[in-house]
């Protein structure tokens, strides 16, 4: 932790906004006939200045980590998946141990495309969950 | 992992803020060493170990 988070918060607001800039003129000049040249020799220029930018923000975010917050991070991550995993097994018993909620929450539903919508968030939700259960048992455990 | 860093430090009166400037890392960090809940890097066990000019092991136990 030797560097300044200033410096990093400063790297990451002019990357995304020079990568911004750059996503947004490309996609403004492709809808042109034909892509302009001058927008080609901008391209040319800024991308590898864009990437020498993003390596060096890179290197700013290893100065400015702290060893142990990134033990916790990492601690939080992976218990989190593995506690969204287990979630997401548990849902999967629903029908097998409920069948009569099952079918009449199928049967509430309006159609096929409502069931691929919570079939999506049902999908997801364990692993958010999981992952909210992972920050607190990080800073349960380092508190 | 058992340590002496809390001794160490109480030696020379400095706070923990201090060793952790010293270190380049956060107060944290070196409050999680100490209560043993967490057990440093090799590159920052033998910074502790540079600082207080001593050996590794002088500072870390593995029981």
């Amino acid at each position: 932790m030797t560097g300044s988070k200033w410096k990093f918060a400063g790297g990451v607001a002019v990357a995304a906004l020079i990568g911004g800039l750059l996503g947004g003129f490309n996609m403004s000049w492709s809808r042109e006939p034909s892509f302009p040249l001058y927008g080609l020799i901008i391209d040319v220029c800024a991308v590898p200045v864009l990437i020498m930018l993003i390596l060096y923000v890179r290197k700013l975010k290893a100065a400015t980590s702290d060893e142990f917050s990134i033990a916790k991070k990492r601690y939080a991550a992976q218990s989190g998946f593995m506690i969204g995993f287990v979630l997401f097994l548990i849902t999967g018993l629903f029908p097998i141990f409920l069948p009569d909620l099952y079918r009449w929450f199928i049967a509430s539903m309006d159609g096929a495309n409502d069931g691929f919508l919570i079939g999506r968030v049902s999908g997801m939700a364990p692993f958010v969950l999981g992952l909210l259960i992972g920050q607190v048992n990080a800073w349960l455990k380092y508190r | 992992m058992k340590n002496r860093l809390k001794i160490l430090r109480a030696e020379r009166n400095w706070s923990q803020a201090d060793l952790a400037d010293r270190l380049a890392v956060s107060r944290q960090t070196i409050n999680a060493i100490e209560t043993e809940k967490y057990d440093p890097s090799l590159p920052l066990a033998f910074k502790i170990a540079d600082l207080f000019a001593l050996r590794i092991e002088d500072i870390f136990m593995a029981i």
